[in-house]
């Protein structure tokens, strides 16, 4: 196929189909921000006193910040998953229409990945220019004539390079294979490779991350640096893989729960639904819930923060575990810590909002879908707030339960690792932070016992989720209105 | 003078329901055959495994003397884009592309270049009465107009076999009658066989040779159809 045909057929749409290229366009646009934002944090080496943000003086916390990034890319990428997800009847009718007229399946795929391929190669680019205007707008001195933030640095070329067609190519390669289990028929079914009933397998794993975090408390350091990493690594993988692989059954298990104990219209849709397709949106939902284990590690490293703080001021001037100056109020080293917890309250609500919108896609993507039923309901004598609250039951049931564990599970992880403070102990002389170190007390306090993090923190942030959730389904319930008109039932 | 396509022992089932019991079927040059019988009784199922559009489950399909029901989906493809032309009841073209766009696209698709194509393509709507309607998408032309726009589709390529089904199923019968007339003449002159898959007598009535099925198995005695919807 020419090159100028597969992209007029890529670009061919309606409406719908413009918004869903303008969201992948502005999910890699996100996406190439994050990248190059962590790709500019990368270069190693102390910058002392180069930076407000004190952080940014490190090689640790910068390699740290770019790390954040690069987690806060995962809902992005859930984000545009869900964006290609728009639409995709029609689409998938429009693909049809051309293997009748005779495109091989491969040249059908070609289309839709060039069409990916061809939005997120936009939004790379719009990514990139806000990057540099960003760095431009944001290049100010303090009076210190310290940067705000690293904007004198760039990335390197090649990572440069490297995002901005790597990006694009993953996208369209990404398309490329969820059509793989597609057989669009020339005929117009589309009959994917079929869901089987969801299992509840998949939550094994979550219990593996905590074990994992159990096994690094007790070798206690002592674990050569790759098992080290793995177990690290592997465990945050594993629950967060747990959780967003789940999601499905937990969905599946709500709905007929509901349905057992359902007495009003609205949660016997809810739960008929539920059961019905436990898969809907299941991989967004359970990215949000990742967000809401992010959030928990947050508060529990907020409380081993918070816990050091304390016992740091109370023993007067120590050695900072981190950067090896002397702790005192307002002194670098509590900026440091402050930095990385603002940094820390920041990037998680941003992680879940971005996840939020993947919610609020798929919602509306199942209103879409079923407003012929929904406006034979209305038709039928049913009331749209009936329509609402089934909505609510369905975006939160699932969740209700999921977002608090998910809360508090994120906290035990995190305190799992950083379990006490003995600064003390551990920066004894002969330390790699240099003559600081004598400085510390001998007898200094080598063990702290402190709670695992603030419980109405915890609650707080639950709710919040649970919050969110609600907010988006209302969202989605306004479009309830124009969906369940009764000109519904005359088009198809 | 050896057929042009050849079916022979066709089966298939979805599900648990046979849709096609062991069919056999004939086609020649030029010919025009007519598939009737009952709502459900498999006419579509055998018109899309003819054209390759499904697989059967069992049985053999041949095109020139070569086995084509076992060939891959992209030769298949391959073979409806050159040889054969598929015409079915909702016309089925790419709402976003207008109506030249969309004769043209055969043509494109198989690498041909986009002037060539839509000269080819102006050429077919001018044939068939639709020349208006070339930068029209298809949600503005009426039924008719949309039928013959999908009929230039399927000739454009000048196919050995044009497979339509129910092409005139949702048109009233004025309409009706004037694809039919148009796709017998243009089928005649270009010596394209047709397999004309209808429960309208009348639509029948176009077709040198009639098949009629009944329960997924020709019917000898041609009175499947006899007590059929529309019959």
């Amino acid at each position: 196929m020419r090159p100028w045909l597969l992209l007029r057929l890529a670009l061919a749409g309606t409406r719908t189909d413009r918004l869903r290229v303008v969201l992948t366009a502005v999910t890699a646009a996100l996406a190439t921000g994050m990248l190059l934002g962590a790709a500019t944090l990368l270069p190693t080496g102390s910058l002392d006193h180069r930076y407000q943000v004190i952080l940014f003086d490190y090689s640790d916390g910068r390699q740290a910040t770019a790390f954040l990034l690069l987690v806060v890319c995962v809902p992005v990428l859930a984000l545009a998953a869900q964006a290609g997800r728009i639409g995709a009847p029609a689409r998938h009718r429009r693909l049809a229409a051309l293997r009748l007229a005779g495109a091989t399946p491969r040249q059908v795929t070609a289309v839709a990945a060039a069409e990916t391929g061809a939005a997120a190669a936009l939004g790379a680019g719009i990514g990139l220019v806000a990057f540099l205007l960003g760095q431009e707008l944001l290049h100010q001195r303090d009076p210190n004539g310290r940067l705000w933030l690293p904007t004198d640095v760039r990335p390197s070329p090649l990572l440069l390079a490297l995002i901005l067609i790597g990006l694009p190519a993953a996208s369209a390669l990404i398309a490329a294979v969820l059509l793989r289990n597609l057989h669009n028929s020339p005929l117009g079914e589309v009959r994917s490779a079929g869901h089987a009933a969801p299992k509840p397998w998949p939550l094994l794993l979550i219990p593996c991350g905590p074990a994992a975090y159990v096994v690094l408390r007790i070798a206690d350091g002592r674990l050569p640096w790759p098992v080290l990493m793995l177990l690290l690594l592997g465990g945050g993988l594993a629950a967060a893989g747990g959780l967003v692989l789940g999601m499905a059954w937990l969905s599946d298990r709500a709905g007929r729960l509901l349905h057992r104990h359902a007495r009003g219209p609205a949660a016997l849709l809810a739960a008929r639904r539920l059961t019905a397709d436990p898969w809907s949106g299941s991989r967004t939902i359970g990215v949000l819930v990742v967000c809401a284990l992010a959030a928990g590690a947050t508060l529990g490293l907020r409380a081993y923060y918070a816990t050091q703080m304390d016992v740091l001021r109370r023993y007067g001037e120590t050695v900072n575990p981190l950067t090896g100056g002397v702790f005192h109020e307002g002194s670098a080293t509590a900026q440091v810590y402050l930095s990385a917890l603002n940094l820390l309250n920041l990037a998680i609500p941003v992680a879940a909002a971005i996840a939020a919108a993947g919610v609020l896609i798929t919602l509306l993507e199942a209103v879409s879908a079923r407003r012929r039923a929904f406006a034979s309901l209305t038709a039928g004598g049913v009331r749209r707030r009936v329509l609402v609250r089934a909505l609510l039951w369905q975006a939160l049931l699932p969740v209700s339960v999921a977002m608090p564990a998910a809360v508090l599970l994120g906290a035990i992880m995190l305190r799992l690792i950083f379990f006490d403070i003995e600064a003390a102990e551990r920066l004894r002389p002969p330390c790699e932070y240099g003559s600081a170190c004598a400085a510390i007390p001998e007898h200094g306090p080598a063990h702290e016992v402190f709670w695992l993090a603030d419980w109405a923190e915890v609650a707080a942030v639950s709710a919040g989720g649970l919050a969110l959730v609600a907010l988006v389904a209302l969202g989605a319930a306004v479009t309830l209105r124009v969906r369940t008109d009764l000109q519904s039932l005359r088009t198809t | 003078m050896s057929p042009l396509l050849t079916a022979r022992d066709l089966t298939k089932t979805f599900g648990v329901q046979p849709a096609l019991r062991g069919v056999d079927l004939d086609l020649h040059e030029g010919e025009i055959v007519a598939v009737r019988g009952r709502s459900g009784c498999g006419k579509s199922t055998l018109l899309h495994c003819l054209s390759g559009i499904i697989r059967p489950d069992g049985g053999q399909v041949h095109f020139h003397g070569e086995r084509i029901d076992d060939t891959t989906e992209a030769y298949r493809s391959e073979l409806r884009r050159t040889r054969f032309g598929v015409l079915l009841q909702h016309g089925h073209l790419i709402s976003e592309l207008t109506s030249a766009e969309n004769v043209a696209l055969p043509l494109m698709l198989g690498g041909g270049s986009r002037r060539a194509a839509l000269a080819a393509a102006a050429t077919w709507l001018g044939r068939l009465g639709v020349a208006e309607a070339a930068e029209q998408t298809p949600g503005q032309l009426s039924g008719g107009q949309l039928q013959r726009v999908a009929l230039a589709r399927a000739m454009v390529t000048q196919p050995a076999v044009l497979f339509a089904d129910e092409p005139t199923g949702a048109l009233d019968s004025l309409a009706g009658e004037l694809v039919m007339k148009l796709l017998s003449r243009v089928a005649r002159e270009h010596g394209t066989a047709v397999v004309v898959v209808t429960h309208d007598a009348t639509i029948a009535a176009y077709a040198e040779r009639e098949i009629v099925l009944r329960d997924g198995e020709v019917d000898p005695t041609g009175l499947g159809v006899a007590v059929g919807v529309g019959a």
